[in-house]
């Protein structure tokens, strides 16, 4: 749905992306990158709010810059926190309704606010909400025309606990729908919980795409940790240095951390171990199947 | 946050949105956004302030025993001076500046460009909302003001009427003209305030080449034409003067059109 | 301290002598400190760096440049072609008298004060820079009088630099004054006319831009109070026929009038009513009024902005 080829953008002496080529399909994608890595001036070629300087964006098979058909079906959430400040939320909405030709704007507007959890009815000019609340109230004008294409610019921004979850279930939601729901973010935990499809960008490259464990799993030059906990942690963590599957080994608590080139063999091979050192296992957990260490790796090589 | 259901709202979606309904809904946006109680306090009590001296001199010069003639000539020259040199590019610059030059500088311009509209209505919706806004604050007090002046003498009808056309169609070029500016540059108050102090308070003075190039010289033009008043400087042809700033109006509006295409959208 | 102190002057040591840990933390500042009048040179630089946008684009660079050559450019032109020409630049009228230049001077002062010096105090608040120059051993007066020392340096180059060249380039050229004593006394007519010209004006600027966080609104305001005060004074004054003293509110004339009696010259062509006769202009005014009315103007706009930055500073 959303195809980026060959794509740089440049300003002035600054390369904000270089040279990206990827392409999204529908369900949800997370493009996750520190500040500054480029993500948003991504999401503003996608909508054609700049164009590349090389390369190509084509959304939905156009490029939204120049096809109005093609940026009706797009909803955008932006990273910018100004809305029309003297609107109410209903009213802002409803704008977004009418200017994408939204045949019955005020219950389509409505309806968006509810799903976001805002109060139609509330009468205060939007300049009054907190930062949660502009940031659903965008996200409602983002959704009211029913886009195939959704690309949210950190989104989560601003939320409490609660509500993000919730906002994340949402976007689950639209993209099984079969939506094209791009999140951008830079909080990798959100990422995580998100989704397992990332793109990762850093200094304006795309630096891995994928299946996040799937990345995960590639990067073999690098020792996986694992923490097990047992009640004979010393044994243990000797036998693990011994019959090879471990690298290296420490004992922290109850708990014996192995480094393992090879995670897949510790796990077939840590309950028979246990049993000959007559060891109760209590838990195995992999330390850095997380994506913080897949980001770190990736964008620090470390 | 709600799930949403399997099927969307029962709405209609439409994918294109006409020139008319665009524009229509863009200006009811933008007059809004422009509007603000400080602005229209400030800028109304520019207009009263004339208003009331324009009172003043009027009462003050009959009162000294004032040629008809003489008094026609000082109601034309303080609602040139006043009113057209001063409240109408002003006035003009204030709104139409902030139109689109404002959503652009905070980022809400975002709103209204990625939409399935043409350009051209968010440009004429910029101009016809700044114009809204501006033709009363500048209109009331070019023509209450000259007219007060001339102390309601024999003729007087003629400088009103000189008055409401030049600062209704000043204010409509200085309108077009300043979102085109609001468009082009950011900070367009300052540049369009360095145009007015630079170009058409001290480059006209240079020569008649200079003046041309100055609106100004257009508005006050219609002014003295239908007035039948020597207000010195160049003056055209009322036709040219009429096509001038409407060709100039629209030329504005064409070229913002064309930028809001080009334009690097936060 | 001592030893984060010793370990920051001497890091490489530790690569071949004996082994320590070098304090990589927070390190409070300890070297000389000077004071106020430190904080206030910096307020003044910075502020005058910022105001001819140096180290900043071009863009930023372009309205106060264009100020300074409108000041200065004229003054350069004619000197120029005298010399180029060799002709006795006051004999032929080549160059103008002192006080005759000032038009070109009037014309950039109202733009630089209209546009350029409402950034000085603007840009503090809506940067959020304030509350950290306060945080320093800079009080309000001070910063104030930084900012006022900052806008009268630059303002200087506008209303007196021109004509001290132009003294410079008479007496170089021989038709400058006679003798020390006239030359010392157009130094001292250049110095407190270019104090004069500029006093009342800047004042009124500095007055409006402390009452609004936005520049566009502070230009604005401004431009029309310098616009608008000249037209309704003289609307009243000339064309009503209103008592002269009216001209105490031209915020922009008082001081081209109080350099005027500097100079001792009157206004150069008085307009001609519809009888012939002479028209009014400030100079039916007094003296003593003109000097009272300028410095009525300076100190209202010193009460403004000081009222207004004590609320500031009160709620912040």
């Amino acid at each position: 749905m959303v195809e980026v080829h060959g794509v740089s953008k440049i300003f002035g002496d600054v390369v904000a992306v270089s040279d990206v080529t990827f392409a999204v399909r529908p369900g949800v994608t997370a493009l996750l990158g520190p500040n500054g890595a480029g993500k948003s001036t991504l999401f503003r070629m996608m909508c054609g709010l700049t164009s590349p300087s090389r390369g190509s964006v084509r959304v939905l098979g156009a490029d939204a810059r120049q096809d109005r058909g093609v940026r009706g079906r797009i909803g955008l959430s932006s990273q910018q926190d100004a809305l029309f400040d003297r609107l109410d939320a209903l009213d802002f909405v409803q704008v977004a309704a009418e200017t994408h030709g939204v045949a019955d704007p005020i219950d389509a507007a409505r309806w968006a606010l509810e799903l976001v959890e805002l109060n139609p009815d509330d009468p205060r000019p939007v300049s009054g909400y907190s930062k949660g609340m502009r940031q659903r109230t965008k996200l409602a004008a983002a959704l009211v025309h029913n886009p195939d294409v959704l690309i949210l610019d950190e989104p989560l921004n601003g939320l409490d606990p609660l509500q993000r979850r919730r906002m994340i279930e949402m976007l689950e939601d639209l993209g099984a729908q079969g939506r094209c729901v791009l999140v951008s973010s830079h909080v990798l935990e959100e990422v995580a919980l998100l989704g397992s499809r990332i793109l990762v960008i850093a200094q304006g490259r795309l630096v891995a795409s994928g299946d996040y464990r799937e990345l995960r799993e590639m990067m073999d030059d690098r020792p996986h940790q694992v923490s097990i906990e047992a009640d004979k942690p010393r044994s243990l963590a000797a036998a693990l240095v011994e019959s090879g599957t471990a690298v290296g080994v420490r004992v922290e608590g109850g708990a014996v951390v192995a480094d393992t080139l090879d995670a897949d063999r510790l796990g077939r091979e840590i309950a028979p171990l246990a049993r000959r050192l007559d060891a109760r296992l209590r838990t195995v957990l992999p330390l850095d199947d997380d994506l913080e260490s897949v980001f770190r790796y990736l964008v620090e090589r470390r | 946050m709600s799930t949403p259901a399997a099927a969307w709202p029962p709405t209609d979606v439409g994918r294109r949105v006409g020139a008319a309904r665009a524009t229509a809904l863009c200006y009811r946006v933008l007059i809004r956004q422009i509007v603000s109680t400080g602005r229209i306090a400030a800028l109304g009590a520019l207009g009263t302030t004339m208003i009331v001296v324009g009172w003043v001199v009027g009462s003050s010069s009959s009162r000294n025993g004032g040629s008809a003639a003489g008094m026609i000539f000082d109601g034309a020259s303080y609602a040139d001076g006043f009113g057209l040199i001063v409240i109408v590019p002003i006035v003009s610059l204030v709104f139409a500046a902030a139109s689109l030059g404002d959503a652009r500088d905070d980022g809400t311009l975002v709103y209204l460009w990625l939409r399935p509209m043409s350009r051209a209505p968010l440009a004429a919706a910029a101009a016809l909302a700044s114009v809204t806004v501006s033709l009363p604050l500048c209109v009331a007090p070019t023509v209450l003001g000259g007219w007060l002046a001339t102390d309601f003498v024999a003729g007087s009808g003629r400088v009103a009427l000189g008055s409401l056309a030049a600062a209704a169609l000043g204010t409509i070029a200085y309108s077009c003209l300043f979102v085109l500016a609001g468009l082009l540059f950011r900070k367009a108050v300052l540049w369009g305030i360095a145009y007015i102090l630079l170009w058409e308070g001290l480059a006209v003075g240079l020569g008649e080449f200079a003046e041309r190039l100055s609106l100004r010289g257009y508005a006050r033009t219609l002014l003295a034409r239908i007035a039948e008043v020597d207000l010195g400087l160049v003056t055209y042809r009322l036709v040219t003067a009429v096509i001038v700033l409407a060709c100039v109006s629209a030329a504005s509006l064409v070229l913002a059109a064309v930028r809001l295409r080009h334009l690097d959208v936060d | 301290m001592s030893e984060s102190a010793e370990s920051a002057e001497s890091p490489i040591a530790a690569a071949d002598g004996a082994a320590q840990i070098l304090d990589q933390r927070y390190r409070p500042y300890d070297g000389d400190r000077h004071g106020l009048a430190g904080a206030m040179r910096a307020v003044i630089v910075s502020s005058m760096r910022f105001t001819l946008g140096l180290g900043r684009p071009a863009r930023h660079k372009f309205l106060p440049w264009l100020a300074f050559v409108i000041a200065l450019v004229p003054a350069i032109v004619y000197v120029g072609i005298a010399t180029v020409l060799d002709i006795d630049l006051i004999s032929e009228n080549i160059l103008p008298e002192y006080h005759e230049y000032y038009g070109y001077i009037q014309a950039a002062l109202f733009f630089f004060c209209g546009i350029v010096v409402p950034e000085i105090l603007v840009a503090d608040r809506r940067n959020g820079m304030l509350p950290l120059y306060l945080a320093t051993p800079l009080r309000l007066w001070s910063y104030l009088a930084g900012k006022a020392m900052a806008v009268a340096a630059t303002l200087a180059v506008i209303t007196i630099g021109p004509l001290l060249f132009l003294l410079v380039a008479y007496t170089l050229e021989g038709s400058g004054p006679s003798g020390l004593g006239d030359w010392l006394l157009v130094l001292v007519r250049i110095l407190s006319a270019g104090v004069a010209i500029a006093a009342t004006v800047t004042a009124a600027s500095l007055a409006i831009s402390s009452l609004t966080d936005r520049r566009a609104f502070a230009v604005i305001g401004v431009v029309l109070l310098l616009v608008g005060s000249g037209l309704v004074t003289s609307a009243l004054v000339e064309t009503a026929e209103l008592d002269p003293r009216l001209y105490a509110f031209n915020v922009f004339e008082l001081g081209a009038e109080l350099k005027d009696r500097i100079y001792g010259v009157g206004p150069p062509t008085p307009f001609a009513g519809d009888d012939g006769a002479p028209g009014r202009s400030l100079s039916e005014l007094a003296t003593w009024f003109v000097l009272c009315a300028n410095a009525a103007w300076v100190l209202a706009g010193a009460v403004v902005v000081w009222w207004r930055y004590r609320r500031i500073e009160a709620t912040q």
